[in-house]
């Protein structure tokens, strides 16, 4: 029958080639397996399918929204030397990060990998939601617009988990190449990585700030992978009252689309986002953000929710409409007319309208009774709202235009229907050699903690974050930039927000932390996995969190998974996700992937390291219990905790000195987690006055941090530091073994700490005080001297202004 | 004593409100949030307030230029009713979009002429900036909102339009000769300085202005994000606990109680 | 048609053109001086000249440090500087130009008419029109969602 509103596709006349030519033309991004499946349910449904159909199956089969890669199945094997080992994931997903999740049985996990975001208990009342998503092809297009749609949909995450969080805070971290990259190094159809870094700082900055979400915490990573691929990760954090956190959908319940209108923006955002890229990519897929337009959405929302107006809610992501209705629905089934959707301009096809991921939109499900409240809401707050059907009770997806039906599809073979790929596999874990022992004079050291100081990856970020609103809500006691005083810019192991206008009287707060890192993704992506956890871990714990009590986040974005040997170190990440979740007993709750983070342009193909992204959300009890970073009192004693390696392979030292030996890294939670167990339980005891943790650089640059920022000196002797095995000056102060903190404590509390921390292994090696700061060993009669002041301007002087 | 009644006015794109709200509320006011439209609607509603707060955010998203299209809304449809509650004596106070909304509709630093003669600009810089800020006060100031202050406070801003400009010397003149200039970009120990002690380029590094009557005030900083002293960079305030935001707004609660 | 320019007053600093010239001196282009930014304002339909006006007066300038000036084309005046526009392509949402179609509804204007929005920026110095284009694509506008047009300074 001939349709006035959408085409059929004649689908079940075409060869195998013939299918894939279509998904590869109309940006399906179907694999061959997909469409097969796609032409027999057509076929027993004796007809053909319409575009709408089509494009509804290619969204809800996208790796965005389903993640098929890794809920398939893997045949993984490893292979370290001669010796190999195979395994089988049947959803490597659901084996090692979920998995954890249940292992671990925490109470306090409150919804996990069920809604938009993860949910963990903040106090009696209130749960606390944390998510963070990449959005990384958009960025690279249109870096302002990308960023600021990144950061402005996983907002909406946040208002969509449940029935709605208030959004508390923003996080945001980068992997950018070198700003000073010479133009003819940087690939036909691109930005120059200056423009892109100037451009997503400016749409996470104007998005976030008109949002009134105050971006608290973050990292920036700066390697040459990410010349055509940066990467965007934004977060945000909520408060959402427990009595919300459900929600559930009923037939008859009418679908209310709320926020902007729709246009053609961002068509195909979803599929396009696992498509690799070249220079002809569909540019379409840009969408355009309006942070006013979603205030006013949260402003109103919110309202409603209290009124409990709604049943439901999700946000319009990837894949707009067809995602958020095919999801609210999936259990019930809809009848969408889409005529009723609100245009930006005319002209829109229905299929367009179904997959348009116009930004600002959200779905509701609203009981007849409650419709006609709900509207005036949205109406005083200037904001549209329309109903665009009902659920129904048939488990059927019905789309019409002007009474037309124009697509019918079984809810069960939308979201089941997805054929299951098994893919290879192959995982080498590399060699790793000691270096030759690092042997330098007292004045080279300090030249090259200068160095280290100032490189990309460790250097003060001070420019972007300034330029992010971090105070906005009030609520933000530990800050990206801390110091003793005001004039000082100085740096912070993770924020700590006291949301005391939400909850009166309330005396917890929320930690927010990340840990990330390139170079060892480089060498070991297992290792890289162990390392970023504990990361983010020790800054959490650093500022007070109770490592009893902490949450993670995975991002995972990685290269071209077709590739057995790329998905093969996803696996081993993936491994090393499970095993140090449940050794720290910190679990995932939430999550997100990135896949083919790919550029080919003139035959030469350009893809990133794979880079995970940890990110993790504790409590602190006691907001009066916080603890931050800069050394606070001439006199007071430094103790460095935790065990010095030689584990100098990944470093920045050795990226410096392009030295490629060196041991990696390795994490011992049986060492680290008591550590991190007795730091909590002094910072209760008020025992520790500072607290920080070394990560990049080493000892040397987490000192001179502590040191500069504080606007004090320090005498440390290196021969107190306790080290597993021999090691020369440079390699102590270098060296990145995990497990390390470095605590000031008061003369008057060094007795306690002694009794806190035996029988860890920890030892007391310095006092604060002076303006340099002094590294000595009687053993290498050796002497370090550097002005503080010397330190800090090298470590600001990098990224000063771009 | 009389509980002072605060009325803080909300529109699209601001975004301080609950802050402003909280601070208002734990220094003894009952204060409220209420829309610009209903306020608009409900005319007389607003000479139920004994103080009137236009908080922080991006009114209409700054589109134009800071608190522009706030301020023409609020002469287009309010012009009366403004006047009669600055000319009453009850307070006012516009923080940073609030303050730019406020110069912009002319309320400030002359309610009786109620026309534009300074402005808040785009900062020197060229781009938006969070920091903590001195603030040197003026003794000589008949201001009611900042009464009891020592001579150096801090405050955080977060702005890219904070650069102060009169139309001419005149006005300047005038204000400086009122003693209407309340707050000003200092060093540690009081002295002036440029960028970043002067974090915007402000003429003669005025952060907050107020009118002649004392009753109306204008600031770039954000007091509301310093009521108590864990807010602060430094994590002190005065007496271990509070922070200078809660003196400026007791002040404005004891006035009128 | 009117198009509505706003320039900033010339004794006070224009950081958003300071800001070009930085990141032009930072691309190593050579000749240009200085940089000021104008934006502009079009109004298509039933409009008088007061009308614009009051307009332009009472919400597109600020009365301390800005400056209006209506033209009834659309042409670029390029007889002192060299001029960059920079305007979204068809399609592209312009929020501004939703804004101050907002505000301009108590103006009692006819509902039809179309606000659009660019950038101008006023190029100082002798600049080629290929280090133009470079200035334009590199700098200001992403040709995937903008549109530039240059006109070179009329020697």
């Amino acid at each position: 029958m001939k349709k006035k509103y959408c085409e059929n596709i004649a689908l079940s006349a075409l060869s195998d080639a013939q299918l894939l030519q279509l998904s590869k033309t109309n940006v399906l991004a179907l694999s061959l397996k997909e469409m097969k499946t796609v032409q027999h349910y057509f076929k027993l449904l004796k007809r053909e399918p319409t575009d709408i159909e089509l494009e509804t199956i290619a969204q809800t089969w996208s790796e965005h929204c389903k993640h098929k890669t890794l809920t398939s199945p893997i045949e993984y094997q490893e292979i370290s030397g001669a010796k190999k080992t195979s395994h089988t994931f049947n959803n490597l997903l659901k084996e090692t990060i979920f998995e954890a999740c249940l292992k671990l049985k925490k109470k306090w996990c409150l919804s996990v990998f069920a809604d938009n975001a993860g949910i963990i208990e903040f106090d009696e009342n209130y749960g606390a939601a944390f998510k963070v998503e990449t959005h990384n092809h958009p960025s690279s297009l249109e870096p302002y617009g990308g960023a600021a749609t990144g950061i402005g949909g996983v907002i909406r995450d946040i208002l969509g988990v449940g029935l709605g969080a208030k959004p508390l805070a923003d996080t945001d971290v980068f992997c950018f190449a070198d700003p000073k990259t010479p133009a003819k190094k940087v690939p036909q159809g691109l930005h120059s990585p200056r423009r892109i870094i100037k451009g997503v700082v400016g749409g996470v900055r104007d998005y976030g700030n008109r949002m009134g979400i105050p971006t608290v915490d973050g990292a920036v990573c700066f390697d040459e992978c990410f010349l055509a691929n940066p990467l965007v990760y934004c977060g945000t954090m909520g408060l959402i009252p427990k009595n919300k956190i459900s929600k559930k959908v009923s037939a008859a319940e009418f679908i209310v689309v709320v926020g902007g209108r729709t246009g053609r923006d961002g068509i195909h955002g979803a599929t396009f986002s696992s498509v690799k890229l070249d220079k002809d990519s569909d540019v379409s897929a840009v969408q355009i953000g309006n942070p006013i337009m979603e205030k006013k959405v949260l402003d109103a929302l919110l309202i409603a929710r209290d009124l409990n107006l709604y049943t439901a809610l999700t946000d319009c992501g990837a894949g707009g409409l067809s995602s958020a209705v095919g999801e609210l629905a999936s259990e019930t089934g809809a009848r969408v007319e889409l005529e009723k959707a609100p245009l930006k301009y005319p002209g829109l096809l229905p299929w367009e309208i179904w997959i348009s991921e116009a930004q600002e939109r959200m779905v509701l499900a609203v009981k007849k009774k409650n419709l006609k409240r709900l509207l005036k809401i949205f109406k005083d707050k200037d904001v549209e709202a329309s109903v665009l059907g009902n659920f129904t009770s048939d488990k059927k997806l019905t789309l019409l235009y002007n009474k037309e039906i124009i697509g019918q599809i079984q809810m069960q073979f939308l979201h089941e229907g997805l054929p299951k790929v098994s893919r290879k596999a192959v995982y080498h874990i590399a060699k790793e050699i000691k270096q030759k022992p690092i042997k330098m004079s007292a004045q080279k050291i300090s030249a090259m903690l200068i160095k280290v100081l100032a490189d990309l990856n460790v250097c003060s970020k001070e420019w972007i974050i300034r330029q992010y609103d971090f105070e906005v809500q009030g609520q933000t006691i530990v800050k990206p930039l801390e110091s003793n005083s005001i004039e000082v810019s100085g740096n912070s192991d993770a924020a700590v927000i006291f949301p005391y206008t939400l909850i009166a009287d309330t005396k917890k707060a929320i930690v927010l932390s990340n840990g990330i890192n390139v170079s060892y993704g480089k060498i070991n992506t297992y290792k890289m996995g162990a390392a970023v956890i504990e990361q983010a871990l020790r800054n959490a714990v650093c500022v007070g969190a109770n490592i009893d009590k902490i949450s993670l986040l995975d991002n995972f974005c990685w290269g071209n998974c077709d590739n057995p040997e790329v998905l093969g170190s996803l696996a081993a990440c993936a491994k090393a996700c499970f095993d140090f979740s449940c050794k720290f007993g910190t679990p995932f709750i939430s999550g997100k992937d990135s896949l083919n983070n790919e550029y080919s342009v003139g035959g030469k193909k350009f893809s990133i390291t794979p880079t995970l992204l940890v990110s993790a959300m504790g409590i602190i009890e006691n907001i009066n219990n916080v603890v931050t970073l800069p050394f606070k009192k001439e006199g007071n004693k430094i103790f460095v905790l935790g065990l010095t390696r030689n584990e100098m392979g990944g470093s920045i030292f050795n990226s410096i000195n392009k030295i490629s030996d060196g041991i990696l890294c390795e994490v011992f939670a049986d060492e680290s987690k008591p550590l991190m167990q007795k730091i909590y339980a002094a910072m209760q005891l008020h025992l520790i006055e500072s607290c920080h943790d070394a990560s990049e650089g080493g000892l040397g640059v987490c000192i001179s941090q502590m040191c500069f920022c504080g606007q004090l000196g320090a005498r440390i002797d290196i021969d107190n530091i306790k080290v597993y095995e021999k090691m020369t000056p440079a390699e102590i102060l270098f060296s990145e073994s995990n497990g390390r903190f470095v605590i000031e404590v008061k003369p008057e509390n060094v007795e306690k700490i002694y009794k806190i921390f035996r029988p860890c292994i920890f030892s007391e090696v310095g006092a604060v005080g002076g303006k340099d700061l002094i590294i000595e060993s009687a053993k290498n009669k050796m002497k370090i001297k550097q002005n503080i002041n010397v330190l800090m301007k090298a470590w600001q002087k990098t990224l000063w202004d771009i | 004593m009389k509980k002072a009644k605060a009325l803080i006015l909300t529109t699209a794109g601001i975004n301080c409100d609950f802050e402003t709200q909280a601070a208002l509320n734990i220094c003894g006011a009952r204060s409220e949030r209420v829309h610009l439209h209903e306020l608009i609607s409900k005319k007389n509603k607003l000479q139920n307030y004994d103080i009137l707060v236009f908080p922080g955010g991006f009114s209409y998203g700054d589109d134009i230029a800071s608190g522009k299209i706030l301020a023409y809304q609020i002469k287009d449809k309010l012009k009366d009713e403004i006047l009669k509650f600055a000319q009453s004596k009850k307070l006012i106070i516009g923080i940073c979009n609030g303050f730019q909304a406020l110069v912009k509709m002319g309320l400030l630093p002359d309610e009786k002429t109620f026309k534009q003669s300074v402005t808040l600009y785009y900062n020197d810089s060229g781009k938006f900036e969070c920091r903590w800020v001195y603030l040197k006060t003026n003794p000589q100031n008949n201001c009611i909102w900042t009464k009891n202050l020592p001579e150096i406070i801090c405050l955080p801003i977060a702005h890219g339009e904070g650069k102060f400009i009169t139309k001419d010397e005149k006005i300047l003149k005038n204000l400086k000769k009122n003693n209407q200039v309340v707050f000003k970009y200092c060093d540690a120990k009081g002295d002036f300085g440029k960028y970043p002690i002067c974090p915007n380029g402000s003429q003669e590094n005025i952060a907050a202005i107020s009118n002649s009557g004392g009753n109306i005030f204008g600031l770039m900083p954000h007091p509301e994000r310093f009521i108590f002293a864990l807010q602060s960079v430094t994590k002190k305030g005065f007496d271990d606990q509070f922070g200078w935001g809660k003196i400026i707004f007791e002040n404005a609660v004891n006035y009128i109680g | 048609m009117f198009n509505v320019e706003i320039s900033t007053n010339p004794d006070l600093e224009d950081a958003r053109g300071k800001a070009v010239l930085a990141d032009i001196k930072m691309m190593q282009i050579k000749g240009v001086k200085d940089v000021h930014f104008c934006p502009v304002y079009f109004f298509s339909g039933n409009l008088t000249f007061e009308q614009i006006q009051t307009i332009s007066q009472r919400l597109l300038t600020d009365a301390v440090s800005e400056n209006y000036s209506i033209a009834k084309t659309d042409k670029i005046c390029a007889d002192k500087f060299n001029v960059i526009e920079v305007y979204y392509k068809k399609g592209v949402t312009d929020a501004l130009a939703l804004s101050v179609k907002k505000a301009i509804k108590s103006f009692d204007l006819d509902d039809k008419i179309i606000v659009n929005t660019a950038k101008r920026y006023y190029l100082d110095g002798q600049v080629s029109f290929g280090a133009l284009e470079n200035i334009a694509l590199k700098i200001l506008a992403n040709s995937l969602i903008q549109e530039y047009r240059i006109e070179k300074k009329i020697l």
